[in-house]
Parts: C-alpha cells; structure tokens; sequence
C-alpha cells in the first residue's frame, strides 16, 4: 500500500508522534499562562528571581529544547512562536510596554544565540559524521567502482538530493568515464562519449539544480562528481565547502586505487616478462620460442592476435613466418624492404602504434583484408641487429594500444630479438658441427679404404712373399727358415691389428649392409676381444635409417660399448635398437660399478668425460635425444633416441 | 547552433586537423570539465569550454595568441 500523504504532511506527523513535541507544547503552554497571570509574584520569598524572569527563561529553555530535538529550523520556528506569545503582553496587558518590549527582544536575541550556537554545533557535528561516513566507505575496500558507487550514495543521503554521477577522467587524458550514477536520465547513461553525457548531464531540464565539483589529489583533477535535484536544494548552496572536502578525498583515494593497479599490473607484466625470459633460455628451435613469445605478448595487451615479420636475407625480402589468429596464407606474404607496418618499424627502429589498420597508408592489402583494425608494432632487435617487427592487432573493433602496451612489446621485442640472435647462433654452431663430423667421417672413410686397400694388400703380399721365400730352397740353414717363419707370423699379426683398426675407423658392413649388421659385428667383437658376454637385441619393424643417423647411432654405440670395455667392470651387456613410430631408440645397458652422471653437459668437459660428451653433442647434431642412468653399483644405461 | 553541434562540427574537427586525435581528445576533456564546473547558464559554461581550450598553453605555443584568440572570438560567436 503506498502513502498518500505529501512530504510536509509526513515531516508534520513524524514531528507530531515524537512525545518532545507534546512537552514542547505544555511547557510553552505553561509559561504562557504565567505569563499572562497577574499579579507578579516571587516565586521564592528568599530569590530575587521573580515569575517574568521565569517565563522568560522557561521561554529560552524551550527554544533550547526545540533546537536539539528539531534542529536549527524547529528552533527558529519556536523562537518565532515565542516572540509571538510574547508580544501581546507588550501591546495589550503591560503597564510599561516599553520595557516590556526590551524584554521581548532581549529574550528573542538570546534565543536566537542559543539557537544559531546549537544549531552551529549540530551541523559541524553532522558534517563530521558525514565526513566520517564517507571516509569510512572510501577506506573500506581498494575496488574503485564499488567505492565510488558507495560514497556516491552517501553523499545523495546527507545532501538530499535526487540524482548523482561520477566520472573518472582516463590516466592519459583521452575522456570521462561514467563509473557510478543514480537516478541519471536514460540518454545521460546510455550515451557512448563520456565527455558528452557530462555535458547532457549539465543541460538537463529534469536536474535544474546542480553541483559540479572536480575530484583533486594534489592539485591534479582525475575525475568529476555531480549531483543534482529537479527542485531547489538548500544543501547544494550550503554545503559546497563540504562536498568540496568530500571530492578531494575521493580524489585521494582514485589515485591511490590507480597506483595500486599500476602496481598490480606491474607485477603481471614482470611476471610475463619473467615468463617470456624463461621461455627463451629453455628453448633453442625458433620455431618453439617466437610462438610462445607471440602469445604471451597478446595475452598481456589483450591483443586478438600476433604476427612477427622477420628479414629474409637471401630473398631480400620481409616475410611473415609466425602468424598467431590470421589465416596460414598470410605466411606466403612478402614485401620488399621499408614496407608495411614492419617494415617501417624494422627502418626506424621505433614502435608504432596505427589506430586503424584499414586507413594506414602502408597497409599491407593481405593484412587489411584480414580484418586488421588496430595494430602495435615493435622492432625485433639484439644490440644493434634489427631482425624483425613483432605485430599485435585488435580484428574488427578498434583497441587503443596503450604507452604501457608499448613498453612492455618493447622489452618483449628486445627479449625475442636476443632470443632469435641465440638460434641462429646454435643453427651455425650445429652446421659447423655437422660439416667437421662429415669431414672427419670421409677422413676416416677414406683413411680406412687406405689401409684395406693398400697397407693390407702389400702386408699380405709381403707376408706371401716371406711363406714363398721360407720354401723355395730346403738348403737354407735353420736359422734363416725359422727367421722367415718369424717374421710372416709378424706380418700376419700387423695384418689382423691393422685390419681391425680399419674397421674401427669405418667399418665396411655400415656401408654394405647398414646399421643392424654393423652393429651385431661390433658386441661380437666385444664378446671375442673382452670377454664379456654381449647381446645385440632388436624391438619393433626393422628398417633402413638414413645415413647420417646411422653412422651417429653406430658411433655412440661405438663409444659406449669402448666405455663399458675399458671402465664399466661389467661382466654383461645388452645392446637394443628399438623402431618405435617417428624415432628409433638405441640402449647399451650394462650391469657394472656405475658411476654419478654430472647434472648438466656442460659439467663433462670439467670432470673429463669427453667421450660421453662427444656422444651427446652426435645425437644432437641429428635432433636426437641422449641420457644417461647410473648410480655407484647399479650399472649404467645409456639411451639415445633419434626422429626418424 | 547548440553547443554540441558546435563542438561536434567546429571545435572538434578544428582540433584533431590541427594537433591529432590524441591532444585533441585531450583538450576535449579538459574543457569539458571545465563546462561541466562552471557555474552559470549554458551560454557561460560554453564559454568556459572555449577559453579552456584557447587558454591551453600548448595550443597557444604551437598556434600563436593571434590564431587563438581568432578561435575564440568565432567559436564564442557559435552559439549565441
């Protein structure tokens, strides 16, 4: 059920049913007849008081008692009654009206004092709660948008006013923006600028009367409140000191919540970076790191997508290799130096931010037909080597890139750059590897051929011509047969060392027959030479590897059965090839001393194992993988794994 | 003319020619808050608008007093 009484109606019975009232008017009632009673009488025989005196100070009292139940307006209201009640005395009944009237106004400015202290009082008091209510609703949480929507609520309670809205000013000074609003017409509220609907809300018939204060935190404005009633509001006058305050505070506590977000955002952007930093040192493949990088960095700038455009320099061209929410064509896509977005941030070395792409005068077309709307752009760089441009984009809706967004693309682009400057150093590194082990393999090869071809052919005609000399002539003295004899067992046995020397250097079954074969040879040698009881085992589909793979696996199996010979103490072991899907895995496991393998290869040069380092910088070389098991007493396996 | 046609059609486009979209929106804001606090009738708050554009330091610098003080006169003179 809703009332029907008017607001002076309802502030008339809620006055009416407060029992202050009720006493007011029988005190007031009281004095008036005293007032009017005649003859004069002492109230004490003893006191010089006398019943004017009384009334008048009853009349004060009243006045008093009226100001602290009903305000500085109930107050005056009831000064005005008693002046009133007063006066007739003066006119009507007195015998000395003119000091009769002294008196009225004596009465009447020392109610008026007591009214005007009291009610001096009780608006400071108000204030400072108002104050203090405020203040409390702003320290209660660092959420910016429910802070201000509070205070905003308050500040329309204690003024009694209708309507209100605060509007932050954007920390690069680009607009206004409506955070929190009550009663606002619709169009004030649903108008996109918030420049203009400050302005409408200015203009608006429906909220006539108006207070606009701006929100100030050491003397910088960041933000607007305004409130605003359709009738007179004596408050908005009044009160401006006051909400003057109230605005400053509110500024305070805005800048304070943007510093914290900075601070926070801070944190992100250090953790990102840190990420970034992480990403790079764990990784060497390029292919793995700028895809990552690419969409840390959009994650960061709440980019839609990424694109990194490096220089190609055998074609002369700047092409797009890494594409993160853009069709895959896009990577055919090339354009001759200087151009397009990347290419003037490659010549200039500077960032570049296009608020929309579709207008920028070096668009690249493709790019445009994309949906490429706003874009950021920084150089990739390392030192002094511009590698390329790291592009982020917003498709379809225009997002402003801020300076924030740039300096931290900025130090992505540095970290991409070094990151970039690595893997083309590692993909040199591992050329050049790969050209001394070829150089050396056909070294070997060729060394090899030799001394089968050659060394041992002439060791075995020398050693044929020794067994054709001991039997050509049965006169020769015993000592020069048994010499002869002597000397072609020599010859045999150079043959055999020479031969198996050869075939440690490159052994022809490789070539011939391929890796299986070679490499049964090699743990039947083993089991010949060393006595130790080798196995050779395959798992899976045989097949042929190429070359290059099996020579490596050939030589670190090579390598780790000579370590399991001259260190292991081991009295078996067990070489596997096994043919999984997409790679081959390669395991020598022995059952000897064992020993600690060093955490890091780097670690290897320092405690002398060459060899096993030797063995994991081959199946690198073929992308491969090699670790090594071990502990004192447990044996050691080594496992190499190659893509196939 | 009303004040936003004003600003929309003159001021406005008159700002982002002369110094980008960034400075002007950034002149906007200011002057905005500057119409928004200034107490009076719209014709004064237009004003306020106005001058707090043609009072900016950097505009007058880069654009001198004559052409500014020209700005002002004919941008006052919009809205009657």
């Amino acid at each position: 059920m809703t009332s029907t009484l008017t607001p002076l109606q309802e502030r008339w019975k809620r006055i009416v049913s407060n029992p202050s009232f009720w006493i007011l008017v029988v005190v007031l009632t009281g004095t008036t007849f005293l007032h009017y009673c005649t003859p004069q009488i002492r109230l004490l025989a003893s006191h010089p008081i006398t019943r004017h005196a009384a009334e008048r100070i009853m009349f004060i009292v009243a006045v008093i008692s009226a100001t602290f139940t009903f305000g500085y307006v109930g107050g005056l209201i009831t000064l005005a009654l008693v002046v009133l009640l007063m006066l007739p005395r003066v006119f009507l009944i007195s015998l000395h009206p003119v000091d009769a009237f002294v008196e009225v106004i004596a009465t009447a400015l020392i109610g008026y004092l007591a009214v005007w202290m009291l009610g001096s009082k009780q608006r400071a008091v108000s204030r400072l709660k108002t104050l203090n209510a405020i203040t409390t609703a702003l320290t209660r949480s660092l959420e910016l948008e429910q802070i201000l929507n509070d205070v905003l609520d308050r500040i329309l309670d204690v003024m009694n006013v209708e309507a209100g809205a605060v509007y932050l000013l954007d920390k690069e000074e680009q607009g206004l923006t409506l955070v929190a609003h009550r009663n606002l017409p619709a169009e004030v509220i649903e108008t996109a600028s918030g420049l203009k609907s400050a302005r409408m809300l200015t203009r608006c018939e429906g909220l006539k009367y108006q207070l606009a204060m701006p929100l100030r935190s050491k003397g910088k404005v960041n933000g607007l409140l305004v409130v605003g009633n359709p009738k007179p509001c004596p408050a908005l006058r009044r009160e401006v000191k006051l909400v003057t305050t109230i605005c400053n505070a509110i500024g305070v506590v805005v800048e304070n919540a943007r510093l914290c977000q900075d601070i926070a955002r801070q944190l992100q952007i250090e953790r990102c970076v840190c990420e970034v930093v992480e990403e790079i040192t764990s990784e060497l493949e390029l292919d793995r790191v700028i895809p990552k990088v690419m969409q840390i960095a959009e994650r960061l700038v709440g980019a839609d997508g990424g694109v990194v455009a490096l220089w190609d320099e055998e074609r002369n061209v700047i092409t797009y290799p890494y594409l993160h929410n853009l069709p895959q064509a896009l990577a055919e896509v090339t354009v001759s130096e200087g151009e397009g977005l990347s290419g003037e941030v490659m010549n200039t070395g500077r960032p570049i931010v296009i608020d929309n792409y579709q207008t920028y005068a070096k668009a690249v077309p493709a790019f445009v037909q994309a949906g490429l709307t706003s874009v950021v752009a920084v150089p990739i760089v390392s030192g002094v080597r511009t590698f390329g441009a790291l592009s982020l984009f917003s498709i379809n809706e225009t997002k402003k890139f801020s300076d924030r967004d740039v300096t931290i693309l900025t130090a992505i682009g540095r970290q991409a750059g070094i990151a970039i400057e690595n893997a083309y150093l590692y993909e040199n590194m591992r050329f050049y590897a790969r050209r001394i082990t070829h150089a050396q393999e056909n070294e070997r090869q060729r060394i090899a051929r030799e001394l089968h071809d050659d060394t041992i052919q002439s060791l075995i005609v020398l050693s044929r011509r020794l067994e054709t000399l001991g039997a050509s002539d049965e006169r020769l003295p015993e000592a020069i047969t048994q010499g002869i004899k002597e000397l072609r067992e020599l010859t045999g046995g150079v043959i055999q060392r020479v031969r198996r020397f050869s075939q440690d250097l490159r052994p022809s079954i490789l070539d011939d027959l391929g890796l299986l074969p070679a490499l049964e040879e090699l743990t039947t040698d083993l089991n010949r030479q060393a006595g130790l009881q080798a196995e050779f085992q395959v798992l899976g589909t045989k097949r042929r590897l190429s070359s290059e793979v099996e020579l490596t696996l050939f030589r670190i199996a090579q390598e780790a059965l000579n370590n399991v010979r001259k260190h292991a103490q081991a009295t078996r072991v067990v070489l596997t090839v096994e043919f999984i899907n997409g790679a081959v895995q390669m395991t020598v496991q022995d059952d000897g001393k064992g020993f600690i393998p060093p955490k890091l290869t780097e670690h290897l040069v320092a405690v002398g194992k060459l060899g096993l380092l030797g063995m994991y910088e081959r199946a690198q070389l073929i992308g491969g993988t090699l670790t090594v098991e071990s502990a004192p007493g447990q044996g050691t396996r080594v496992i190499v794994k190659v893509p196939t | 003319m009303d004040v936003e046609t004003a600003i929309e059609t003159r001021i406005k486009p008159q700002l982002i020619k002369t110094f980008g979209q960034r400075r002007a929106n950034s002149l906007l804001t200011w002057a905005t808050i500057a119409y928004v606090t200034t107490n009076g009738d719209e014709k004064e708050r237009y004003r306020a608008f106005v001058h707090s554009i043609c009072s900016d330091d950097r505009v007058v610098r880069e654009c001198g007093e004559r052409a500014v003080a020209r700005w002002e006169e004919e941008w006052k003179a919009l809205v009657a």
